[in-house]
């Protein structure tokens, strides 16, 4: 018996042990792989830290189907972006163009709480707020561009608080040229190097240039001069090499272009090759750069080369040239437009293989052979003996018969990685042609506006404007409109410049191939000048978030 | 025929050997059913016209009336009395009564025969076996004390049968005055008692099969059947040998309305239970992550994942239990809202060691398969598309006749990519073997599985074994038992190369599998192709890399019961589970595939880089628990108080390496890759070299009353306190009371004379439950992310921000269930019907309250990994369901015995409450007060287009609407389709769920078949699943059935074709157009076995064999021909590792 009561005492103490011998905070579990926010916000490096998740906002290879979304391009795939719905005019209420403030919040988030460190050098902090107050001026420049009017939140909301009228669009510009114009004072000209002041974060010229840009769209035509102007004190220079790669020499243009002689051949091979390396990751960080998104190779790379390429070599062909984007490349000889073959002519031609269809590409301006591929277009850098030829229909090839070579890096190509040249988003040739284009508006044609024009057009091999034939103002605005389509296409300006010129009901016509079939069917109607609030959310603000005109 | 025999055995050799061998015989034939026909054939007629006939003449007629044989020796018959005999169609035993009447002689049953013998009973026999012989009568009762005619009476250790009269009694005469009769009927326990000729025995027997008397396993405890009052259906050890099945999902198949298993035998893959969807009473939460709406498993009194319940194998397990309404699951409070699944696994009874083996083999094959149009069509309907886009043709006449006349294979192929890449059909094997050992001290039971399956993808396979060993150990006899649990599950998964569905679904017939060179295939229409080439998947599963999982499971448990006094026992129990998992992919460098027409490699077709990934993954789940229970009977009174206690804590570690360019691709380990920073491998989820680490505890205290008056009136009280570290400390604490009664009306007095009624049954519960698994661990703290972020000059930098905004108030979604329910068995045991009727509550159920963009969060509400909003308490939905299940039992002759059985469940639910809103729409979905769970939300679709008049006739849609688009209803008549005409169009929760199940068995054979069916269920389909050359893929051939302008049928399957990239298409509006009946009926499983007699099967060492076939899925009648390549229970209709049947065969074996 005294066995069995041992082992009841036992058993009960083990029983009772068990259940109540246990730790104070057994119930309370903090989460183990995650910081909370009661432990942040003490050292400089958490700051560093914070500040890197509001770049980590900043678009990157995106900017294409900005273009996808004008005549330069066609986006053909719609599951990738708006911009498939955008220029086939199928968007409706419900389409979401980029109705978002994730990138706001985060910036909106650190400058709340930057300030509870009290550690780091003030001049340090107050330069890290600059570039996060630049960022937001950005994220917010986006937003305007899309949809006009738009809530301005520059605090962190709690839920409850979300619920914000759309601030009218000039309140908006006002809110973001204001704040470029203050961190300009604030922010550096370039950076030295080195952790905290590494080159790449957001200088003055990047604040004055996007100030530039903001004028720009808005039409305020004197303010955009102006800050252009600023920006062009601060010693940039358009990129240019003076030799080219041996693979690059491999090329053969002489089917292409009549040189006039040796010189006329490397004014425009060099001039190809500037332009075209401009954008490569060797050349990362050139002079020309006012603001890249950063790449690092496997890590963050960008998917440009596989956006960009046909299927035969890879690619997904997700943004094509359109056949007007082809027109719109001048003469190398005569810098003048030239006039485009009829498309059934061409489209008869190609059918046939007849060789006349290639005298449409011979002698064009060098950055259509750096930005286009197209029939026969030579390509030694991608692969060896590269040509490019049209494979219709099957999947991932081109619908218009061209492909993008501007802004595919063919030696990250041949490395077989993704493409990790960091991406421009900001370079001093457009700051040169806002300068020209506003300039040209608010007083006409002068010299700086001629300077301007012809530093980008020669950089590319290109002939000077003619200052007697284009001496107006609006026979200018002509050339610099047509400049600024050149040389910026596929890098995102084309959406904005269609809309602020007016000009979207004219240029967003169905476009075909070069067999001269339909590639895509656009209809346009004037309210897509804006983008739909998204009819979600219109419905959600119970009528305090109202619907862009047309929409309904 | 009968039989002389002579009783002298020591001088008549030869007619003992004759006797011997007609006994032999007798017995061979009919040992097995020796009760039941006699407890039949009592009731047969016999007809008779003799005069002065010889008595054998008289056997000889009855025998072939009857079918019995009579035994009898000459010496016997030598003074019998010829009969005079004149009956139409009497009772058998009648009749043998009056033809013995007049003879000196008696006559009893023994097996299919009579014997008769002198009477008195020849006392010539020697002197030592000559025992004291008595006469006894006696009367059989039913349980309800009524006499029951034709039971048997056996006299054991003899032949000596005897039936009962009409009124239940018998009358045995010259017995042994020590003999055991052993008193049995169909349908009720057999008894053994002492012949007592001192008086008229009463032998009462309790019926067998209306299972009243079984005991169930109920939450920390067991209880009798009789005394329930909650919703629990149960799956008993017997039911669990009458079906043999192959898995455990089988095994619960079909045993209860409202418990719904859908089997989805997908590809073999380290998550066993990802194939198996399992829920009880439907959809209660309006969040949808891993784990909520699945039942709370519990094996052995142990909490588990729905993977161990997916890895037990059914011969290892006793009993299970469902339990159902909030009263029977409120001692698992806060995981039991979706019900609970008891599982106990065997532990060693009865009174001998047994080994059993089972084994089986099968072939599994695809239930439905996508069949992608040929070259041809896929050609012509691809200019088609182009065509009604305004595009021009993109195929050439001539190339289309290529492709039709296959003249050019290595530049116009016709390429049937799914029979290239897949296998037709993949085996499947399963072994197990189990001891069970009952011991005097220590019973032990070891059951030990082996299972390979393969991929219908070549070189995918995973093996799995199981081993389970559990103990009971008497301490100290009557009071101290001590028990141990013990299982392993190893589980191996392999696999070759990197198969991508999506890949496969896109690879089109015009492309070249491989060229007449024996290269791979680097032609589509014509032309050289790297994309095309590169997407070939055999090519992947060949070159690409490989992959392994290696998991283990480890379980320990011991568990004490002590019982002081009687009527009082505590019970602790201690569990320590350990899982190990490891997973390791490596993916290969590729050499380039070769331009069929220049012979120069295709640069991107490539692959210059090959990297690892590894996984380590480590989980421990303590559980300590102690409960005690106390009961008494006071006269009529009784009752029992459960108490207990409980702690469990849960720890989930993870760690991943990885790292990029190994000198070759037979590299194992991570170590042997380049240690450059940019060679770090990553996965989506951010960088490799990291672990991460995911602990919750709870604590709860429960207790449960039981009182029951006279039998007949029930009622238990439950509660349960919990404390879960999910939650901030002010909302931690939850309660959950439970309330339920029955009455055992059959018991009353009024149902006395209410024969055919067995057991009839009321109960009514009303409980709450909880469910605390929709809270994320961590949930109350303001969580910032970390990871990589941005990078500059070069150098990758992590970045700190919160995307999450936190909620410190969420707390317990609350089940609040109302169930009534009727238990009725009639006809002693045949017919067993079971109903509930339920209201399920969920309150405070936690949803994402919409918000604005503006928030700046990602504000997806269903999205649970990136949506950004938190968890609240705001909605609340009611699901009211009926439930009917009825089980019939008979046989039919001598050797047929079955079981038909029938349930439907009806479920109807409503989002009652959903925050501050009234909706909320998300994608093709809307949560709408007064709307179910699930439903669809869109536009009605009228059909399609017929020609540019209707389209300028009807409201207007866009301006690319063309004919053969899908027409829309305008709903608020304003010539316009918009947001404000769309509805809501169907839902994807079946309101009905019904199934049928047979089992029979005739002499040796076995059959049982279980079906399944579902109705009003609609399934949306869209993207890869419905729409033609969805992101430059090919077509499915129900497309062949679509408008043309030459057929412009308003209600052809499909509307004018059209490329996806043709924005002009109507296709992606959510509309009717696209929902799809997923009404189906479903033969889930058919089994047909053979038993071996037993004879048989002796002279070859064993006790028992058995063989049988058996297929899973055989059969499926869909609701709607459009989805003719659509398994109804494969989650998704996008493309993935089709729905499979499963044809096998396997013997099972007793030592």
């Amino acid at each position: 018996m005294k066995k069995i009561t041992s082992i009841y005492i036992l058993t009960g103490l083990l029983t009772i042990g068990a259940v109540t011998s246990c730790k104070k905070d057994f119930l309370e579990r903090p989460p183990l792989d995650q910081l909370s926010e009661t432990t942040f916000w003490k050292t400089p490096n958490d700051v560093y830290q914070a500040v890197m998740a509001v770049y980590n906002q900043l678009p990157g290879d995106g900017i294409i189907y900005e273009d996808g979304a004008s005549d330069n391009a066609h986006a053909q795939y719609p599951w990738e972006s708006s911009a498939t719905d955008v220029s086939a005019g199928s968007l409706t209420s419900t389409t979401d163009a980029g109705w978002s403030f994730v990138d706001i919040r985060r910036a909106n988030y650190f400058l709340a709480n930057a300030d509870k460190v009290t550690t780091i050098d003030a001049a340090l902090l107050e330069r890290y707020k600059a570039e996060v107050r630049f960022l937001r001026a950005m994220f917010y420049s986006r937003m305007v561009n899309k949809f006009g009017d738009v809530p301005l939140i520059t605090t962190v909301l709690t839920l409850g608080q979300e619920n914000v009228k759309r601030t009218p669009r000039a309140e908006v510009v006002k809110f973001i040229t204001d704040e470029l114009e203050a961190v300009s004072k604030i922010l550096p000209q370039a950076y030295a190097g080195g952790k905290p002041n590494e080159k790449g974060r957001i200088t003055k010229g990047a604040a004055l240039a996007l100030k530039a840009r903001v004028y720009l769209n808005e039409g305020q035509f004197q303010e955009a001069a102006d800050a252009a102007s600023q920006v062009m004190t601060l010693g940039y220079s358009l990129f240019k090499v003076d030799a080219e790669e041996a693979i690059d020499a491999k090329d053969d243009y002489s089917k292409w272009v009549t040189f006039a002689n040796a010189a006329d051949e490397k004014k425009f091979r060099l001039g190809l090759r500037s332009y075209e390396a401009l954008f490569h990751k060797v050349n990362e960080g050139n002079n020309e750069v006012i603001l890249d998104r950063q790449q690092i190779d496997q890590k963050d790379a960008n998917f440009l080369n596989t956006y960009l390429l046909p299927g035969t070599i890879g690619g997904w062909s997700s943004v094509t040239p359109t056949q007007e984007l082809v027109n719109s490349y001048g003469s190398y000889k005569t810098g003048e437009a030239v006039t485009p073959t009829d498309p059934a002519q061409r489209a008869a031609w190609y059918i046939a293989k007849n060789p006349a269809f290639a005298n449409e590409y011979k002698n064009r301006d060098p950055r259509f052979y750096a930005s286009i591929l197209f029939e026969d277009s030579p390509w030694n850098a991608v692969e060896d003996d590269y040509k490019f030829n049209w494979v219709q229909g099957a999947s991932n090839m081109s619908l218009t018969g061209y492909n993008f070579r501007k802004m595919v890096d063919p030696a990250i190509y041949r490395l077989q990685v993704d493409n990790y040249a960091n991406v421009i988003l900001i370079r001093y040739a457009e700051v040169l042609l806002t300068y020209a284009e506003a300039k040209n508006e608010t007083s006409g044609p002068d010299n700086s506006v001629y300077e301007a024009l012809d530093a980008v057009r020669t950089r590319s091999g290109m002939p000077a404007v003619d200052r007697v034939k284009y001496a107006g103002k609006d026979a200018l605005r002509v050339v610099i409109r047509n400049e600024r389509r050149v040389e910026l296409a596929l890098e995102g300006q084309r959406y904005m410049d269609i809309r602020r010129w007016k000009i979207a009901p004219q240029v967003m016509k169905t476009i075909n191939n070069i067999k001269n079939t339909q590639a895509q069917e656009r209809v346009w109607n004037d309210r897509f000048y804006l983008m739909p609030v998204p009819q979600n959310e219109v419905d959600l603000s119970k009528g305090v978030l109202t619907q862009n005109t047309g929409y309904n | 025929m009968y039989k002389i025999w002579n009783p002298n055995l020591c001088l008549q050799k030869r007619g003992v050997t004759k006797l011997l061998l007609v006994m032999k015989l007798t017995i061979l034939l009919l040992t097995t059913v020796i009760l039941q026909v006699s407890a039949n054939s009592f009731a047969q007629k016999v007809s008779l016209s003799e005069k002065n006939a010889k008595l054998t003449k008289i056997f000889d007629k009855i025998r072939l009336q009857t079918g019995y044989d009579f035994m009898v020796t000459k010496s016997t018959l030598k003074n019998a009395k010829p009969v005079n005999i004149e009956v139409k169609d009497k009772e058998f035993l009648d009749v043998l009564k009056m033809i013995f009447a007049d003879q000196n002689l008696n006559y009893s049953f023994s097996n299919n025969a009579i014997i008769v013998s002198e009477k008195p009973f020849s006392p010539n026999f020697p002197a030592t076996i000559i025992k004291a012989l008595i006469n006894v009568t006696g009367k059989v009762l039913d349980e309800k004390g009524l006499g029951l005619p034709g039971a048997t009476i056996k006299i054991k250790g003899t032949k000596r049968v005897d039936i009962t009269d009409a009124t239940g009694r018998f009358n045995l005469k010259g017995i042994d005055e020590n003999a055991i009769l052993v008193i049995s009927y169909l349908g009720y326990d057999s008894k053994e008692v002492k012949a007592d000729a001192a008086a008229e025995m009463v032998i009462t027997l309790t019926p067998q099969n209306s299972s009243l008397n079984e005991i169930v396993i109920v939450a920390y405890g067991t209880q009798k059947k009789t005394s329930l009052t909650g919703a629990i259906a149960t799956v008993t050890p017997k039911q669990l040998k009458d079906r043999p099945v192959t898995s455990i999902q089988n095994a619960l198949q079909g045993i209860s309305p409202g418990l719904t298993i859908l089997q989805r035998p997908g590809d073999v893959s380290r998550d066993a239970a990802a194939s198996t969807a399992v829920s009880i009473r439907g959809r209660g939460s309006l969040v949808t992550t891993a784990g909520t709406g699945s039942p709370m498993y519990v094996i052995d009194g142990i909490p588990a994942s729905a993977q161990e319940f997916a890895t037990l194998n059914p011969s290892d397990v006793s009993s299970m239990s469902v339990l159902k309404d909030a009263s029977s699951a409120a001692l698992y409070g806060s995981r039991a809202a979706n019900g609970v699944i008891m599982v106990t696994t065997k532990r060693g009874s009865g009174d001998k060691t047994t080994v059993e083996l089972n084994a089986n083999y099968g072939w599994q094959s695809p239930t439905k398969i996508a069949h992608y149009a040929g070259s041809v069509d896929y050609t012509t309907l691809y200019n088609e598309a182009l065509t009604n886009a305004g595009a021009a043709p993109l195929f050439t006449d001539e190339q289309i006749q290529w492709y039709k006349d296959g003249s050019k294979p290595d530049l116009y192929p016709n390429t049937d990519w799914y029979k290239e890449v897949l296998r037709k059909t993949a085996p499947l094997s399963d072994i197990n073997l189990n001891i069970n050992a009952p011991g005097k001290i220590t019973n032990s039971y070891l059951g030990l599985s082996y299972l390979n399956q393969e991929s219908i993808i070549p070189n995918r396979s995973q093996d799995r074994i199981v081993a389970k060993l559990n103990t009971e150990t008497t301490i100290v006899p009557e009071i101290l038992k001590v028990g141990t649990n013990f299982s392993f599950i190893n589980q191996n998964f392999d696999r070759s190369g990197n198969m991508a569905w999506t890949e496969l679904n896109r690879s089109l017939p015009t492309s070249v599998f491989r060229q007449s060179n024996g290269e791979w295939g680097s032609i589509d229409n014509g032309k050289a192709n790297s994309q095309t080439a590169g997407r070939n998947q055999v090519r992947m599963i060949d070159e690409s890399g490989k992959g392994w999982d290696r998991d283990n499971y480890l379980q320990t448990a011991a568990n004490a019961t002590l019982t002081p006094i009687n009527g009082l026992s505590i019970n602790g129990l201690v569990s320590l589970k350990y899982t190990n998992g490891n997973s390791w992919a490596f993916n290969n460098t590729m050499s380039p595939i070769n331009d069929f027409l220049t012979g120069k490699p295709m640069a991107s077709t490539q692959k210059v880089q090959n990297d690892m990934l590894e996984y380590w993954r480590k989980r421990k789940e303590l559980l300590v628990q102690g409960t005690a229970d106390y009961e008494r009977t006071f006269g009529k009174h009784y009752g029992k108080v459960t108490l207990g206690a409980s702690q469990e804590s849960n720890m989930y570690r993870t760690a991943l390496v990885g790292r990029k360019n190994f000198p070759n691709n037979d590299m194992t380990t991570v170590v042997s890759g380049s240690s450059n920073p940019e060679d770090m491998n990553s996965d989506a989820d951010g960088q490799a070299n990291r672990s991460n680490e995911e602990d919750w505890a709870m604590r709860s205290v429960f207790g449960r009353f039981n009182y029951v008056f006279n039998d007949k009136y029930l009622l238990e009280v439950n509660t349960r306190i919990d404390y879960s570290s999910r939650f901030r400390k002010d909302v931690r604490q939850a309660v959950f009371p439970s309330f339920s009664a029955g009455w055992n009306i059959s018991k009353e007095d009024f149902m006395k004379n209410v024969n055919w009624v067995n057991n009839l049954k009321l109960r009514g519960s009303y409980g709450s439950l909880g469910n605390q698994e929709v809270v994320r661990v961590g949930n109350y703290y303001d969580r910032l992310n970390t990871g990589y972020q941005y990078s500059f000059e070069e150098s990758p930098q992590g970045g700190v921000w919160s995307d999450k905004i936190s909620n410190p108030r969420a707390s317990w979604e609350k089940v609040f269930m109302t169930n009534i329910g009727i238990d009725l068995t009639l006809f002693n045991g045949k017919l067993d019907i079971t109903t509930d009727y339920y209201i399920k509550d969920t309150k405070e159920l936690l949803m994402r309250v919409p918000a604005l963009a503006t928030i700046g969060v990602n504000t997806s509400t269903t999205d649970a990994v990136n949506s950004g909003l938190p968890l609240s308490n705001g909605a609340a939905t009611r699901n009211k369901g009926f439930e009917f299940a009825v089980n019939h039992n008979n046989k039919i002759g001598d050797d047929f015995t079955f079981s038909v059985g029938g349930n439907f469940s009806i479920i109807n639910s409503k989002i009652t409450k959903l925050g501050a809103g009234n909706e909320v729409v998300d994608g093709k979905y809307i949560q709408k007060i007064g709307e179910s769970i699930g439903s669809f939300y869109g536009y009605e679709a009228e059909g399609l287009f017929v020609d540019a008049a209707d389209v300028t006739n009807h409201a207007f849609q866009t301006v690319n609407t063309k004919p053969g688009d899908i027409k829309f209803k305008d709903l608020n008549g304003d010539k316009k389709i918009d947001a404000a005409d769309r509805k809501v169009i169907g839902n994807d929760v079946p309101w009905l769920n019904y199934g049928f199940n047979i089992n029979a068995t005739y002499k040796g054979f076995d059959f049982s078949i279980l079906t399944y069916g579902v109705a009003k269920v609609k399934t949306y389909l869209s993207e890869e699943a419905a729409y033609p050359f969805f992101n430059g893929a090919n077509l499915k051939e129900q497309w062949l059935n679509r408008w043309t302008t030459a057929n412009p049928d308003p209600n052809a399957d499909f509307p004018r074709i059209l490329t996806t990239a043709a924005g002009a298409h109507n296709y992606n509006p959510i509309s009717s157009f696209w929902l799809f009946s997923g009404s189906y009926f479903r033969v889930r499983g058919i089994t047909l076995g053979y038993t071996i007699p037993q004879d048989v099967s002796k002279r070859i060492g064993l006790s028992k064999l058995r063989v049988y076939g058996a297929a899973n899925n055989p059969f499926t009648i869909m609701g709607d021909k459009r989805l003719a390549d659509y398994d109804p229970e494969s989650g998704s209709g996008r493309g993935g590792y089709p729905g499979m049947k499963t044809w096998s065969i396997g013997l099972s074996a007793g030592f």
